[in-house]
């Protein structure tokens, strides 16, 4: 009997534990269908690579903060994403140093150069740009890759 | 009557081994991270062993991978990738796969069986990959559209307008998303190509022309290279080095 009751007690906390995987492939597919990212995506993604997410908005943007990488940036939670924005937190995240002209002015329109060069982002679009859903999600994996290969 | 008996389940044996080995089958061989399978409406958890049907989306998460045995080919699924298995047929003689990749990276390794007439297709929005025996990783995204590479073999990657370009040693496949034309997959060995010309057949001033821009040239259209050759009344001897396969 006992190790029924253990055996019951397992199994309903291995159920949240896959709704929470699957959570987050939603939370991925359900941005994909949509037309403009915002800039709470972007903060949360940047988490999401890192493995830290955790959950809230503020709670995400103080740890970014602190890692430098939202540092200055003065956007609300459902303010739409532009390519600046994500090219500034990518350089950032990345740690880019070949630009020289981002180096020095630390601006989003030389981090979304910057982040051209790097095969980032599109050469045909402007920084102030809107990013979608699907744009949001390729970059990101873009970066993921890339800070992978530098480790 | 006995040897007639074991005559007849000997046959129904052999043909139900061999109708067993023709059969289609996707399985899920390795699950890293986050990942999903959808059949209905609903995204479910992708589990290591699970057997997989025709028609099934799956979709993985940030740093999560997962590989596919379909038939008798290898399919690696790249983090924040979703795709769709819209066909999975087996037979004696053909393996016929249909992939579908909204968005993400997957790599292809295809077994190269003579006797086997193999399909395996890759399907975006903007082109489609025909991979013949081979291995190839293919990408789509919106700002990238479809980036085929090939690491082993040969594949043709075909825009949906029909443009279609052969690809091995290196080269690489890219349509963009809204774009007329795939890029020229030999244009990356072409800029690295370098051209000699010698100044034996040249008139004065061509040699003079030379002299002043140099017989080392790298060939780009439109550059230096034909515009020289369009002043040229006479044969010249060119000699064009070419690094390909490209690393």
């Amino acid at each position: 009997m006992k190790m029924r009751v253990l055996l019951v007690i397992f199994l309903l906390f291995l159920v949240p534990l896959q709704a929470q995987n699957v959570g987050s492939l939603n939370y991925i597919n359900e941005l994909g269908d949509r037309e403009a990212a915002t800039y709470g995506d972007a903060v949360k993604f940047f988490m999401m690579i890192q493995n830290r997410d955790q959950g809230s908005f503020q709670g995400n943007l103080a740890a970014l903060n602190r890692s430098g990488i939202t540092r200055g940036i003065r956007s609300g939670e459902t303010s739409l994403l532009d390519r600046g924005t994500l090219s500034l937190m990518a350089a950032r995240y990345l740690d880019l140093k070949d630009s020289l002209f981002y180096l020095i002015t630390g601006s989003g329109r030389y981090a979304f150069r910057a982040c051209i060069e790097e095969g980032l982002m599109d050469s045909e679009a402007g920084e102030w740009d809107v990013v979608s859903g699907e744009e949001l999600i390729e970059t990101m994996a873009k970066v993921a890759e890339k800070k992978e290969a530098v480790k | 009557m006995n040897k007639v008996l074991v005559s007849i389940l000997s046959v129904s044996l052999f043909i139900s081994l061999s109708l067993t080995s023709a059969q289609a089958r996707i399985i899920v061989a390795k699950v890293k991270g986050t990942a999903a399978y959808k059949t209905a409406n609903q995204w479910q958890p992708l589990n290591e062993g699970m057997s997989l049907n025709e028609g099934t989306k799956i979709s993985t998460g940030v740093n999560s991978s997962v590989i596919l045995n379909i038939d008798n080919h290898t399919l690696t699924v790249n983090p924040l990738t979703m795709l769709k298995i819209y066909e999975n047929s087996m037979t004696r003689t053909s393996s016929e796969n249909r992939i579908g990749l909204r968005r993400g990276t997957i790599r292809a390794k295809v077994a190269r069986d003579k006797r086997i007439k193999t399909v395996f297709k890759v399907s975006t929005p903007v082109a489609t990959s025909s991979v013949r025996g081979t291995e190839e990783i293919i990408s789509y995204g919106p700002t990238s559209g479809m980036k085929v590479y090939m690491i082993e073999g040969i594949a043709v990657g075909q825009s949906n307008n029909g443009l279609a370009s052969t690809l091995q040693g290196g080269l690489v496949f890219q349509q963009k998303t809204g774009g007329m034309l795939p890029q020229n997959p030999l244009d990356p060995v072409q800029a690295a190509a370098m051209a000699r010309i010698y100044d034996t057949f040249l008139t004065a001033d061509e040699k003079t022309l030379i002299s002043l821009f140099g017989s080392d040239l790298v060939n780009t259209y439109g550059g230096f290279l034909d515009k020289l050759k369009s002043l040229m009344d006479t044969h010249a001897l060119v000699a064009i080095y070419v690094r390909w396969p490209i690393d």
